[in-house]
């Protein structure tokens, strides 16, 4: 039996997105160019370095919440070297929403590893891989910085608040991931000739949305924007100074 | 509302400035509706005791037995939410990171509420919370209205304005979490001492400008000497001249230090998503045409070579 690992992505709007205002008061999303979210983008990039060096034995599916809009997307992640991929279909509005469809596809399928970015960058919230772990009664750890795997363990390098922690756990395993885990990948032309065969799931979506967002606002950064010719530097100390004792 | 559970961080026999923010939330919520809410506060830190706001009904307990890999295992998780109340009448409260995270949504899953996730600021209404949350790295806000029964995963920025009058002495409980057995540890390599960059009140950051490792020792020189956490660029990480614990930005840590002086950076908009949350922002950069100068509140146009030694001289 291969060992399955499912690879969780978000769509979110390209990193050099500005954002601006629809006329509903909420981000804008037309026009902006979507990404798979970069942490996903390392987490993925490990998956295939771990099929590479094992095509036989690994088999990798992308999973992700969210709307057909996104298929380019998850195309992408078949043409960089996954097996499948499992799209629901529904708008995904929270972290537990998805984690609820992640967790419920795991259990009707088998999986033995569940990478995650270390949190998606439009909302930024770092708790699907906890509330999936939650949910399924998995081990988690986040955000891993290496990965290695060895019989039915993994050997991680972990960022904890008291500095890189390694060490060995055993599967069923969730992770969020970040650099320097693996390098970002990019398609070869063969890989995405072979992506335009591969399958995509669509389910329908089971679990609920959390939240009713009332509306959104751009967030204006007013900087001072007061620059200092090299003769006035002492000036710039006075205030580094004042900034520092207050 | 009957009880309220916060993470907190104690320095020095005190509580961190963060940890203050959310001090004054609770001492907003009690005095304006839930004067006999049941307040406890659990620290990482080892202390006995500390001068808190006066909070009523309030108990401080330090939780051992993780500080020294920074890492909860389930059955640990399980005995923190056990000394919070079953009562399911809460509301949990912490700061965002990876540590507090696993609490909060293991609380969250626990007492079935739900994490409001990145609150930047909010308003107490009689039923509801009037939350602000952060949305793309700091790019945007969003509005919606919660129960107060909910966990508040509090962006780094977050202020609760109030000013806190008196202060008590309150005494910590030490309580001994079980031993995590969930993974072997092989080592663990520790941050130097100084300050957590996530948490830092000051950072210095240094970019590709810098041109060579060997000299971050300014670098270092001008963080020690006004008690600063050092950061660095995405590109200086990538190619090892510092850790990557260092890099801030959209795909490293996000910070919201009182100051943030940016040394040799260029000021893309991946690394501004990181550090938006600085109060103030300081840039030495010798390109007049650099990005970083239109999202900086001080600049100055000059070779870091020339200014950071100076600073470090005069400061
Ligand atoms: C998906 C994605 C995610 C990314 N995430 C991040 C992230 O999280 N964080 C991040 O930082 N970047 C990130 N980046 C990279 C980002 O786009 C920039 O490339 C990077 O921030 C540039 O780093 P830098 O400013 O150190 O280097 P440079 O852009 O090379 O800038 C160096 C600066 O130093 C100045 N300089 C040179 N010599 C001197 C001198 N002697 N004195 C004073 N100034 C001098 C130059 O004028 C220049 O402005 C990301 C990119 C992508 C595509
Ligand atoms: N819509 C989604 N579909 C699948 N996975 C997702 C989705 N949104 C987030 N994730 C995964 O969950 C991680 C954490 O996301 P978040 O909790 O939103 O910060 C991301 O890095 C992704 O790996």
């Amino acid at each position: 039996m291969p060992m399955k690992i499912l690879v969780c992505i978000s769509a979110v709007p390209d990193t050099t997105s500005k954002i601006s205002l629809s006329s509903n008061n909420f981000v804008n999303m037309d026009g902006l160019t979507f990404i798979t979210g970069p942490y996903e983008d390392y987490a993925l990039s490990r998956a295939i370095e771990f099929k590479e060096a094992n095509p036989e034995s690994i088999e990798i599916t992308i999973f992700h919440v969210g709307l057909e809009d996104a298929e380019p997307i998850i195309r992408k992640c078949l043409a960089l070297g996954a097996d499948s991929a499992v799209r629901v279909h529904t708008k995904a509005n929270d972290s537990l929403q998805v984690a609820n469809e992640i967790a419920s596809y795991v259990k009707e399928n088998s999986v033995d590893l569940i990478l995650m970015g270390k949190e998606s960058i439009d909302y930024n919230t770092g708790l699907v891989h906890l509330y999936t772990s939650n949910i399924l009664g998995w081990n988690h750890y986040s955000p891993v910085m290496n990965l290695a795997i060895e019989n039915d363990s993994c050997l991680l390098k972990v960022e904890s608040s008291v500095g890189s922690v390694q060490l060995t756990s055993s599967l069923p395993l969730v992770l969020g991931c970040q650099e320097p885990i693996a390098e970002w990948k990019i398609p070869s032309m063969r890989g995405i000739m072979a992506a335009r065969t591969k399958p995509i799931l669509v389910r329908e979506a089971s679990a609920p949305n959390s939240f009713t967002y009332e509306k959104d606002a751009v967030n204006e950064q007013n900087r001072k924007g007061i620059l200092f010719q090299r003769e006035n530097l002492s000036e710039l100390i006075d205030i580094i100074k004042k900034e520092v004792r207050s | 509302m009957k009880n309220i559970a916060a993470f907190i961080d104690i320095k020095e026999g005190k509580p961190s400035s963060r940890s203050k923010q959310i001090l004054q939330l609770i001492q907003g919520i009690q005095q304006k509706m839930y004067a006999s809410v049941a307040i406890q506060l659990f620290t990482f830190d080892t202390v006995d005791k500390v001068d808190l706001p006066s909070l009523s009904n309030v108990k401080l307990y330090s939780l051992q037995g993780a500080s020294d890999t920074g890492l909860l295992s389930k059955e640990q998780i399980d005995s923190i939410l056990t000394l919070m109340s079953d009562d399911v009448s809460t509301c949990v409260i912490g700061y965002k990171s990876s540590l507090i995270d696993t609490i909060l949504t293991a609380a969250a899953i626990r007492f079935n509420l739900k994490v409001i996730p990145q609150v930047i600021s909010l308003e107490l209404t009689s039923d509801q919370f009037a939350i602000q949350q952060s949305i793309f790295s700091g790019k945007a806000l969003s509005y919606l209205h919660v129960s107060h029964l909910s966990v508040l995963q509090l962006n780094p920025a977050f202020e609760f304005a109030s000013s806190i009058v008196d202060t008590i002495e309150q005494h910590c409980e030490n309580i001994a979490l079980p031993a995590n057995t969930t993974c072997q540890v092989t080592s663990i390599n520790k941050i130097a001492q100084g300050a957590n960059l996530a948490e830092a009140n000051y950072v210095v950051g240094a970019g590709r400008g810098l041109k060579d490792p060997s000299n971050w020792n300014m670098i270092e020189e001008l963080a020690s000497k006004i008690g600063a956490a050092t950061a660095c660029s995405k590109p200086v990480s990538d190619i090892n001249w510092r850790p990557h614990s260092e890099h801030v930005g959209q795909t490293g840590i996000k910070i919201a230090p009182q100051l943030y002086i940016a040394c040799g950076i260029s000021g893309a908009i991946q690394h501004l998503a990181g550090i938006n949350g600085s109060k103030t922002i300081i840039v030495i950069n010798n390109d007049p045409e650099a990005p970083f100068f239109k999202y900086a509140d001080y600049g100055i146009v000059g070779d870091v070579f020339d200014i950071v030694p100076e600073i470090v001289k005069n400061i």
